[in-house]
């Protein structure tokens, strides 16, 4: 390992610590994470069957195609013409919750955990990097890949929708983008805030991908059933889970039909006060694990 | 001290739970540079973290000026941390890791990357700059930090037990790069260690920490020569006199010859030669007791029982 002492020079230029230590952070953590292979493959794939599959309705599917008589047939099941888009969210929104579980539990819950296991945090804070500044680019980077999962599609779903409609609809149809975004923007705040919080508690990776697995099956399952049946006889209370929290989101906002979600009755009438309330508490559970946790850590660590 | 101090601590005192990690710690650090002796849970990286800004303390501390609890973005960006523990980035290579700490200091994206290849050469990981970290040898890993710590050119440098774990090729090397960066680069060091030959190789001061306080501060010649206060005196003459004169005078002396002469605090060779004319004796040989470096050591180690005395995980 050769020294090479003309290497060293005076750097002139000029530091600017307060400027974006957040999206720095970020930037690297993504960078790295995007290097497991298995995020990447269900992050691909997940988008592109998104892309496949709404290439297909929008082409078979519209009004005056080949395909009528499929139409035809969603129309009696309930589903208009004119809502194909908010149908084809709506789809979106019944089976990806378990991936989205699954890439919180790859990707959040190894930010902190990891920095942990390596004694890193020194090397953050050891910077002219605050707290906020931590938890904020560790958020971002988890946030990403969720964005990626959950709010990439709809706005591809749009974008693809638009360009093979024959009439133009970008204008009429934005109302439902905005109503397919939201469910996944209150997904990514409560499943990410939950992911860190949980990180900050382990030091291991794996304990943290786990403990949150575990985390979602008592608060998804178990603490819904519990309240429900056990405590409070009243069915509204399988809503609580913080999965369902965003799913109820997209139900009340893209207008599934009732017949849909025949195993959660109290959904439709609990409405969005419940569903906020719930993806508030379950964000400010994370979080405050999250920061708790790091102010812990930063002084032993 | 005329110049400015680098660092400043008045009465600086940290607990952990009932651990006393620093009692009333009072240090001025000059420029250059000074190394931080003492044993494992003297307090040495304790100090280090409060002057970082990290950990709250009761009492005063400055470092360039600007205190560490008001300022910390300020001290930090003027700071290189190289930390004991591991600290490094998994699944980054060593070009990312020491560039990301180059950002987190505020240096824009492309002088990061172009300080981040510059450092690593000068470390000696030129070759092996995209490797991934985690393969690296301890050794390697230690050149890595040291890389990450001078990647922003801090004007001062906190290097915490830098050649831990490092061969006796690697440690001389690392404490070369140290020696330089203090000689030809003008850095202000603050070299932590429990070896002395390290910071007496690398460093003109030292301070030397026990137990969470300061037992001992100064010139590090002054701990290994006879500056500290001790002669060895040969006279001619009736010895048994010379030792009362002295004795008279405030200082100790064992009566035998030579003897053993420890001089009280702030006096000079001046007081030996008063002492000897008011015995009637000639002075024929003055030699200062050069204590080993096992001596001063133990100076850092045993003084309340050994190196255990103070033990924590404050070190």
């Amino acid at each position: 390992m050769p020294v090479d002492r003309a290497a060293y020079r005076a750097w002139d230029g000029a530091a600017r610590p307060s400027a974006g230590a957040a999206l720095v952070i970020a930037g690297a953590m993504i960078r790295r994470i995007l290097r497991l292979k298995l995020v990447r493959w269900l992050l691909g794939t997940i988008t592109i069957g998104v892309c496949v599959f709404s290439s297909v309705i929008f082409t078979f599917m519209r009004e005056g195609r080949a395909n009528r008589r499929v139409a035809e047939v969603l129309e009696r099941l309930g589903y208009e013409q004119g809502s194909l888009l908010a149908w084809a969210n709506r789809s979106f929104w019944t089976w990806i919750g378990f991936w989205a579980v699954l890439v919180a539990a790859l990707t959040g819950t190894r930010l902190i955990a990891e920095d942990r296991r390596a004694k890193a945090l020194p090397l953050y804070f050891s910077r002219p990097v605050t707290l906020l500044d931590y938890v904020l680019g560790k958020a971002l980077t988890a946030a990403f890949f969720l964005a990626v999962l959950l709010c990439l599609p709809p706005v591809l779903m749009y974008v693809i929708d638009t360009a093979l409609s024959p009439e133009s609809v970008a204008v009429s149809h934005l109302p439902i983008l905005g109503r397919s975004l939201l469910p996944g923007l209150v997904a990514v705040a409560v499943l990410g805030s939950l992911a860190l919080g949980v990180s900050a508690l382990c030091e291991k990776p794996s304990h943290a991908a786990f403990l949150f697995l575990g985390l979602l099956f008592v608060a998804h399952v178990m603490l819904p059933r519990m309240l429900a049946e056990h405590i409070f006889d009243n069915n509204d209370w399988l809503a609580i889970s913080p999965v369902h929290c965003a799913h109820r989101f997209a139900i009340e906002l893209l207008e599934v039909p009732a017949q849909v979600d025949p195993d959660y009755p109290g959904m439709r009438a609990l409405g969005f006060r419940w569903a906020a309330i719930g993806a508030t508490l379950w964000t400010a559970l994370g979080f405050g694990l999250l920061v708790s946790r790091i102010r812990t850590v930063e002084v032993v660590g | 001290m005329d110049a400015p101090a680098i660092v400043s601590v008045r009465a600086l005192t940290k607990r952990f739970g009932a651990t006393l990690a620093l009692d009333k710690v009072d240090v001025e650090i000059g420029p250059g540079a000074t190394g931080i002796l003492g044993p494992n849970g003297a307090g040495k990286t304790t100090l280090l973290r409060v002057l970082l800004g990290l950990l709250r303390a009761e009492g005063e501390a400055a470092v360039l000026g600007l205190a560490p609890a008001r300022s910390p973005r300020q001290v930090r960006a003027r700071i290189g941390y190289m930390p004991e523990s591991e600290c490094l980035i998994p699944g980054l290579g060593a070009v990312d890791i020491v560039a990301f700490t180059g950002r987190l200091a505020g240096m824009p994206r492309r002088d990061a990357f172009k300080r981040a290849h510059d450092v690593l050469y000068y470390v000696g990981l030129g070759e092996e700059r995209y490797r991934d970290a985690r393969e690296f040898s301890q050794g390697m890993q230690q050149r890595l930090k040291l890389a990450a710590a001078l990647v922003h050119d801090p004007g001062v440098l906190f290097l915490d037990e830098p050649t831990n774990g490092l061969d006796p090729k690697g440690r001389e090397e690392m404490l070369t790069l140290i020696r330089e960066m203090a000689e030809r680069h003008a850095k202000h060091v603050l070299l932590c260690s429990h070896l002395l030959p390290d910071v007496e190789q690398v460093c003109r001061n030292v301070v030397m920490l026990r137990a969470g306080r300061v037992a001992r501060q100064g010139p590090i010649r002054e701990l290994t020569s006879g500056e500290h206060g001790s002669w060895l005196v040969t006279v001619r003459g009736e010895a048994g006199r010379f030792g009362d004169a002295l004795r008279a005078a405030g200082a100790e002396g064992n009566g035998a010859t030579p003897l053993l002469v420890r001089l009280p605090q702030g006096a000079g060779t001046e007081l030996l030669f008063r002492a000897a004319r008011e015995a009637g004796v000639q002075v024929r040989g003055l030699q200062p007791v050069r204590r080993s470096r096992e001596d001063v050591s133990m100076d850092a180690v045993d003084e309340r029982g050994g190196p255990g005395a103070g033990e924590s995980d404050a070190g």
